[in-house]
């Protein structure tokens, strides 16, 4: 749970560096672009929830 | 012999004493067994100042007529009536008067009262001398008075006036203060009055760690009662005292010397108690004081926390959006690498495989080109031999074939005259296929023609 959204940006990272560096089998192709967004989708969602969270938090806050 | 009566003799004694010289004599002397009744009576006695004891004594009266007058400049001068003169040295001006029956007497005119100071007067300026060359008047002054007194040791006398208007003082002060205040019980006049307050200073001093303070309070008396706290040995024991001293021994005009050896001194026990209330009443407005200010300090400091706290917010919203901004910028450009990454490999890979394609189009074409040519050569050169050699073969065949053929033309057969039948389109090969009334075909070699079956 500690720092999920930067492990799997770093995941993002590394598979994006490996496509960008041709270094991925075609046949992996699909198999890591799919795992690719299951991760950005991850952490589009986490970015959301936790800036949902921030301005719950200060508006909380500010009353 | 010529005698003469004891009366007449006395009358004769009385005669002598009525010359001016006794009739208004002033006398210094100590006043004891000072009775009064109806007149005024006592014994004027001298002692011997070493031994102490009695060298001479003549009594002594006060007619009830002049007792009033005198007994009114007493108490003015002294604060004190004329039987509480008792034991003190007086200085009185009388007339000597000689009656048979009771002897010689005084008859008091008249008495000063400043004379009766004189002495103690004279032995407490020689105290007040000592004890300052002692330094003994700084000792007491120098204990730290605790800020809040609660706790307070009280020497003087239960009965004393003074006593009580000091507890009531105390107890109902106007700010509710309550004290622990334990009576140390003495004697506050009179010749033992030294000794017994010493002795109480002893009692305190054994449970001085429960007081804050000690207090000497006497009710009102007389300026002669003042004596007592003029006594060198009670006014040293007092200065040496461990706790601080306050003094309410109630003169308003004198300052005695247990007065100037106290840490504080004060007119009255009431003032006494006052001057506990006012110190108490002084420190808890300074803890108000600070308690005002503690709120103020405080109040303003977390309004600048809470000011502080509103842009730490403010900076929050805007750092926490930045950072989640970027996060979502790196993760848009991440997609963007990524679908870039993704296109690109999957474009080589598309240009390699166009690659092999036109290479093996091109290899392929060489090859049929070279197999083409290799057909032509082959028609230009051994097929076209080999075909004639194959088409005379075969038309050889051919040939004996076709002679083969013409033998067996049914024309040919039928020329030779012979025929066949058909029955319903069919070839009829045996008579058992024909019954009676059966229509047939004849097939001749120049045409055909119908019968009819008649018999079978």
């Amino acid at each position: 749970m500690e720092n999920k959204f930067e492990s799997e940006f770093n995941e993002l990272t590394r598979i994006v560096r490996t496509i960008e560096q041709d270094q991925i089998s075609v046949d992996k192709l699909a198999q890591e672009v799919k795992h690719a967004y299951e991760l950005i989708n991850s952490c589009r969602e986490q970015l959301t929830a936790i800036e949902t969270q921030v301005n719950q938090i200060i508006d909380g806050e500010a009353k | 012999m010529n005698a003469i009566t004891l009366s007449q003799l006395a009358e004769q004694i009385s005669n002598q004493l009525s010359t001016p010289q006794f009739q208004s004599v002033w006398v210094k002397a100590e006043a004891t067994q000072i009775s009064y009744k109806n007149h005024c009576y006592m014994t004027l006695v001298e002692s011997n100042p070493i031994t102490k004891e009695t060298t001479t004594q003549i009594r002594a009266c006060l007619w009830k007529s002049k007792y009033h007058t005198l007994n009114r400049k007493i108490i003015q001068a002294l604060g004190c009536e004329i039987p509480n003169l008792e034991g003190q040295k007086i200085c009185v001006q009388c007339s000597v008067s000689y009656t048979g029956m009771y002897g010689i007497s005084l008859i008091i005119n008249d008495i000063d009262p400043t004379a009766i100071l004189g002495d103690a007067e004279m032995k407490r300026r020689q105290t007040i001398e000592k004890l300052q060359k002692l330094g003994a008047m700084e000792w007491n002054k120098t204990l730290v008075i605790p800020r809040i007194i609660k706790n307070i040791a009280i020497i003087s006398s239960p009965t004393a006036a003074g006593y009580i208007d000091f507890m009531n003082h105390l107890e109902n002060n106007a700010y509710s203060y309550r004290f622990n205040a334990s009576l140390y019980q003495s004697l506050m006049q009179g010749k033992d009055a030294p000794a017994s307050i010493i002795e109480a200073v002893e009692r305190i001093e054994n449970e001085a760690s429960k007081y804050d303070i000690t207090v000497i309070i006497r009710g009102g008396g007389s300026k002669l009662d003042l004596e007592a706290f003029d006594d060198e040995g009670l006014a040293l024991r007092l200065a040496r005292h461990t706790l601080p001293l306050i003094s309410g021994i109630g003169h308003e005009i004198d300052t005695s010397i247990v007065d100037m050896v106290a840490s504080v001194r004060v007119k009255t026990p009431t003032h006494a108690a006052d001057w506990i209330i006012n110190r108490n009443r002084e420190v808890e407005l300074q803890i108000e004081e600070l308690k005002k200010r503690l709120i103020n300090s405080v109040t303003q400091q977390l309004s600048h926390k809470r000011e502080f706290l509103t842009n730490a917010v403010h900076q929050i919203k805007i750092s926490s959006q930045r950072i989640i901004n970027q996060k979502r910028e790196n993760l848009n450009s991440a997609i963007g690498r990524m679908q870039m990454g993704t296109h690109n490999t999957l474009s080589r890979k598309n240009v390699d495989l166009i690659g092999y394609q036109n290479r093996l189009t091109s290899k392929t074409k060489v090859i049929l080109e070279r197999e083409k040519q290799k057909i032509q050569q082959i028609e230009q050169t051994t097929l076209p031999i080999s075909i004639k050699l194959f088409i005379e073969r075969q038309t050889n065949r051919l040939n004996m074939i076709s002679q083969q053929v013409k033998l067996l033309d049914p024309q040919a057969v039928l020329k030779r005259g012979y025929s066949y039948i058909t029955a319903n389109d069919q070839i009829v090969t045996s008579v058992k296929e024909l019954k009676r009334g059966d229509d047939v075909q004849i097939y001749m070699q120049d045409g055909t023609t119908k019968a009819k079956i008649t018999d079978n």
